[in-house]
């Protein structure tokens, strides 16, 4: 059997049947990515041997009759943010640039229990800091649909290795767009689970209250699969869920939106919104309003005038915290000094790069004693009414459609010296953040150049599902993406 | 004119709670003497990627010490961040709790010189607590050296902050502040209390009060590693401060360090600007969330407290206070004190009693009052006996060895003391009486012509008596039979001695 | 308030972080820029907010008091930069009273 097209679960159920080897299905995408990898750069590290070792695992299982879980076989990349025993984890840093974790992030425990073969650690902004993966220590990751492009960020690696078939599935983590905005750059589905729904043990923090965990994918079904498998309770992330989750994947089987109202926010479709995105954003709305949706206008004032300052407040106060313990002494890079404090200085000066440091002084300026009123505190506030807006325009719709990104993927170089106009590119995923809730990127067909289009959904907590079920709805309409330069999947 | 000065004292107490696992991580707490960093993980390494998980039994104990204290608890409480950068923390933040603690506004009582005071506790919260730093270097010297070692065995472990408003005016009021917090804490089983082992660790605030009604800064005093260097820290920095201020002076508001070779304090020479912690919410864990039905049952669990026992040992049985305090500190003593008078035995002796023989049973066998092989129903019935003049003190005294050497009961510690109430014959208790009193001449001499008015001599030579025969008969007995044998030696016929 | 070198040094030095004298004057700069956007703040009223009513609203939860020992404290171990037997080791610390106690 062939395997050139298939998706996750299909891949899946074939290595279940025993009609494709998991080896197989490895070896191709090793391959893939040994040839293209010169040019796209989307991985810091390649785990060919761990990789072909569990996928022999997966076709033993197989042969022994066993059960080798909804992900047989299919192989992953995840971001090198989260941990993995034995093999190093870079967060895109020198600072941690030969650092082996002695344990597993929990997603990484439950894709393998599902079967899923772990490839690679894909390339990332330094921290997770940034909107193009060009902030890496690694050097840039390239769009594969555009070369010259950046992949967007900060999970740019996680979107291109998906965008360029190296994988059907890979996992990104989003703290204020990092997983929307590089699906809507690369042309594939990303989302970004509700707080507190996937598992954070083991993702190297970059702002705690913000950081969530989610999936990459060229299919709806693969994103409802793959959220299945990760997006279990775990007694090691106190802000994870408890709660029960629905079957995704039956969701994206029958998707069914009668009824729903869409909420589309005017305030997001003004100049600043690149018209091409603005017409993706129009389709949508006449296909699911045939779709037996109803179509209300809604208002995210506080949303579009504060969110930018709020997130640009919280995210960098928490990673300040967060990032104080790198500090030399008991992991990852260490500037030998005559005293500590030397130590302490020269070992973060020299093991972080210029937009990690940018944010660390931004944060600990909005945490120091003088400012911390005007600047922490209020974004606090701010974020609580941007929450709060949320919830009401939730009373009038059921789900929120708006774009993305303000641009189509930018050039190389292009905004690497103008940090802020960089940050804007987060300025319509980030509010989803503070407010806590599901949102998703959907694949939107691609313009007259070739460059690919998107638009975002955003549901209230804990209704993810709600998102796939409309997420699936529009792949009839828009399609699902092809892989760019001739992908195996 | 000279001025006169108040001194103001608060204290900053840490305890060391008594959990298993440490605060955010299942690591054990029974760190010392241990390898070092053999008991850590990668929450209490600060690792990447890791979370805290709460220890619930940790918010309980500090829930129980609250109550005690009369303490508010919030049903709402929050941990935050307190940055700064130390090796021995790992994740370069403490977790502690700051605007929202787990509870505030309680009260101790205080006794000084037999006066009680009332000593506000502003709040009571958790946090974890850092590693340790070993100062040396790889040649084994102590100073001068260029590295230091860290262990973070330590780190994580579970404290309760208890801090109290400024109510205390004396270094001795601040002693028995601390003793009353650590006999409570122990009392209550949320603390083993010991300051050797660094289990609670004092803090302390203080600042004169002029008369003039000016105030002096206020200093805070770190490094005291016991009660006395405490007290010895305080009265140092009393006289400092009240010399600086008489001569026109200013007391600078600052962290001083408390040598005790030197028996001075002097200023840290830590950089002031690290003093900005950059507090914030600790994004990692939910509000603590404590309701009424778990308040309701920790406040069920709380025994009589030390001070209420210890009041009650004075008004109902009429314990001078020193006896009342030594026998409220502890509740095994406690209880086990008053299972032996609720047995029927006397008070007074049953204070007696606990407090020196069963005292020094628990300090050799370091067990606890509940965990001896005799119950305080046993000694109640031991010490009745004694009441009854069954059974002679030093008699008793044999058969409590007995008890809680071979674990027997009281029958049969009797019996392998020898001692057999009423197994004296009177023929045998003659001839006991008889010969103690031909070897004490002089005393008997004197009783016998009539010149022991208060019966000192009687008692004394009864007392040999009873030692001789064991105790085996009664008191009455041998005072009857001493006055037959003495009233025939009065007889003309009778032996003269 | 002015942002100028000193305001940037104090942070740098809260954050412990080396900044080369020529990346001093750049970092004025972002301040000021990024400052500029934290000041649209200003025009959000935030008077009647309670900013600790958490989103999610979940009560945090307890774990059992039950040991355990973790296996793998040599793979740690052996990732410290600088070690001393089973001790990590760092350069003396100056001044160190400095430290607060927890
Ligand atoms: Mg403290
Ligand atoms: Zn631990």
């Amino acid at each position: 059997m062939k395997f050139d097209g298939l998706d996750a679960s299909q891949t899946a159920s074939a290595v279940a049947k025993g009609e494709l080897s998991a080896v197989d299905v490895v070896t191709a995408s090793l391959q893939r990515i040994k040839r293209l990898e010169p040019q796209l750069n989307a991985l810091i590290t390649v785990m060919e041997h761990e990789a072909l070792e569990r996928a022999a695992l997966v076709d033993l299982k197989v042969a022994s009759g066993g059960d080798p879980g909804p992900l047989a076989g299919v192989p992953v990349i995840v971001k090198d943010n989260m941990c993995t025993h034995g093999v190093r984890t870079s967060c895109g840093s020198r600072m941690l640039e030969k650092w082996v974790p002695p344990y597993d992030a929990s997603v990484v425990g439950y894709l393998q229990c599902a079967g899923a073969v772990i490839i690679g650690k894909s390339n990332m902004d330094e921290f997770a800091m940034g909107s193009s993966t060009e902030h890496s220590a690694f050097g840039p990751t390239s769009n594969p649909i555009d070369t010259s492009r950046v992949p967007g960020g900060s999970s740019g690696g996680s979107a291109a290795s998906v965008a360029a078939g190296y994988v059907p599935l890979a996992l990104g983590s989003d703290t204020g767009g990092s997983i929307r905005q590089p699906a809507a750059f690369c042309g594939v589905h990303g989302l970004k689970p509700t707080y507190g729904l996937v598992s954070r043990w083991g993702l190297v923090a970059f702002a705690s209250s913000l950081d969530q965990i989610g999936p990459f994918a060229r299919s709806v079904a693969d994103i409802a699969l793959a959220m299945d498998v990760i997006a279990v309770p775990d007694p090691r992330d106190p802000t994870c869920s408890r709660g029960e989750r629905p079957s995704f994947r039956n969701l994206a089987e029958s998707p069914d939106l009668k009824g729903m109202r869409i909420g589309v926010v005017r305030e997001f479709l003004g100049d600043s919104l690149h018209p091409d995105l603005r017409q993706a954003i129009s389709e949508a709305e006449s296909f699911l309003a045939s779709s037996g949706c109803g179509i209300v206008d809604i208002s995210l004032a506080d949303s579009a005038s504060f969110g930018l300052p709020c997130y640009y407040i919280i995210a960098p106060a928490e990673a300040s915290s967060n990032l104080a313990r790198f500090d030399g002494v008991r992991y990852g890079h260490r500037e030998d000094a005559e005293n500590l404090v030397c130590q302490y200085t020269r070992t973060r000066a020299t093991g972080f790069g210029e937009e990690v440091k940018r944010r660390i002084l931004t944060g600990t300026f909005a945490l120091s004693s003088g400012y911390y009123d005007a600047y922490y505190l209020t974004a606090l506030k701010a974020r609580k009414k941007i929450s709060d807006e949320f919830e009401r325009a939730f009373s009038s719709a059921d789900i929120i459609l708006m774009p993305a990104t303000p641009s189509l993927p930018f050039r190389k170089g292009e905004l690497m010296d103008d940090p802020i106009s960089m940050y804007m590119s987060d300025v319509f995923t980030l509010p989803v953040n503070l407010a806590g809730l599901p949102g998703m990127t959907v694949y939107a067909g691609l313009n007259a150049e070739g460059l690919p289009l998107s638009v975002q959904i955003v549901a209230p907590r804990w209704e993810d599902s709600r998102l796939i079920n409309c997420a699936a709805v529009l792949e009839q309409h828009f399609g699902r993406p092809s892989s760019a330069m001739g992908g195996v999947y | 004119m000279t001025r006169a000065f108040e001194t103001v004292i608060g204290l900053e107490v840490h305890v060391q709670l008594a959990t298993e696992t440490k605060l955010f991580c299942s690591c054990p707490t029974s760190y010392i003497g241990k390898e070092p960093n053999s008991m850590v993980c990668p929450v209490c390494l600060g690792l990447p990627g890791t979370l805290p998980s709460l220890n619930g039994r940790a918010v309980e104990l500090g829930i129980t010490a609250a109550l005690a204290m009369g303490c508010s608890i919030n049903r709402n409480s929050r941990f935050h961040r307190k940055n700064y950068f130390y090796p021995d923390l790992p994740k370069a933040f403490q977790i502690s709790q700051y605007d929202l603690p787990l509870a505030v506004c309680g009260s101790i009582p205080i006794f000084i010189g037999g006066r009680k005071k009332i000593i506000g506790i502003t709040r009571l919260h958790l946090e974890e607590d850092a590693g340790k730093l070993v100062h040396g270097s790889s040649d084994g010297r102590l100073s001068g050296t260029s590295f230091s070692l860290v262990d973070y065995n330590r780190a994580g472990i579970p404290l309760a902050e208890i801090v109290s408003e400024p109510d205390l005016s004396s270094p001795e009021e601040a002693r028995e502040y601390v003793l009353a917090i650590r006999r409570l804490v122990r009392y209550l089983g949320v603390s083993d209390g010991d300051m050797e082992s660094g289990s609670l660790r004092v803090d302390a605030n203080i600042s004169q009060k002029c008369t003039d009604g000016r105030w002096g800064n206020r200093v805070e005093i770190k490094n005291l590693n016991s009660v006395r260097a405490m007290e010895r820290a305080l009265e140092h920095e009393t006289v400092r401060q009240r010399d600086i201020l008489s001569g026109g002076g200013a007391v600078k508001q600052e962290t001083r360090h408390w040598d005790d070779v030197a028996g001075s304090t002097r200023p840290t020479r830590g950089k002031e600007e690290a003093h900005d912690y950059r507090y914030f919410p600790e994004p990692d864990l939910p509000a603590i969330v404590v309701c009424d039905p778990m308040v309701r049952r920790l406040e069920e669990g709380i025994p009589e407290l030390p001070w209420a026992k210890r009041e009650r040992f004075e008004m109902e049985w009429g314990l001078d206070p020193m006896d009342s305090t030594a026998l409220s500190e502890r509740l095994d003593v406690a209880e086990f004190l008053e299972g032996v008078v609720a047995a029927g035995a006397d008070s007074g002796i049953s204070a007696n009693w606990v407090r020196t023989d069963i005292m020094r049973i628990l300090k050799e066998t370091g067990l606890k009052a509940d965990e001896l092989p005799f119950t305080p129903e046993a000694l109640g019935d031991l010490l009745v006996k004694i009441s009854k003049g069954v059974l002679s003190n030093t008699a008793a005294k044999d058969v409590l060895e007995q008890m809680y050497r071979k674990g027997l009961d009281v029958a049969a510690a009797m019996n392998a003391a020898g001692v057999d109430p009423g197994g004296i014959s009177e023929g045998t208790l003659e001839g006991v009486i008889r010969k103690v009193l031909e070897a004490n001449p002089v005393e008997a001499g004197l009783i016998l012509s009539g010149e022991d008015p208060s019966g000192k001599k009687k008692k004394f030579l009864q007392g040999l008596v009873m030692r001789e025969i064991r105790g085996q008969s009664p008191v009455q007995d041998v005072a009857s039979m001493m006055d037959k044998v003495m009233g025939e030696m009065k007889k003309p016929n009778g032996s003269s001695v | 308030m002015e942002i100028d070198r000193k305001v940037v040094e104090h942070v740098a030095d809260l954050a412990r972080l080396e900044l080369e004298p020529e990346k001093i004057e750049p970092m004025v700069l972002f301040f000021r820029d990024i400052i500029g956007h934290f000041r649209i703040l200003e025009d959000c009223d935030t008077s009647h907010v309670d900013p600790l009513s958490d989103t999610g609203g979940a009560a945090c939860p307890l774990r059992a008091d039950e040991p355990s020992l973790w296996g793998n404290i040599q793979e740690a171990l052996d990732s410290a930069p600088l070690r001393e037997g089973s001790f990590f080791k760092v350069p003396a610390i100056e001044g160190e009273e400095g430290h607060d106690e927890v």
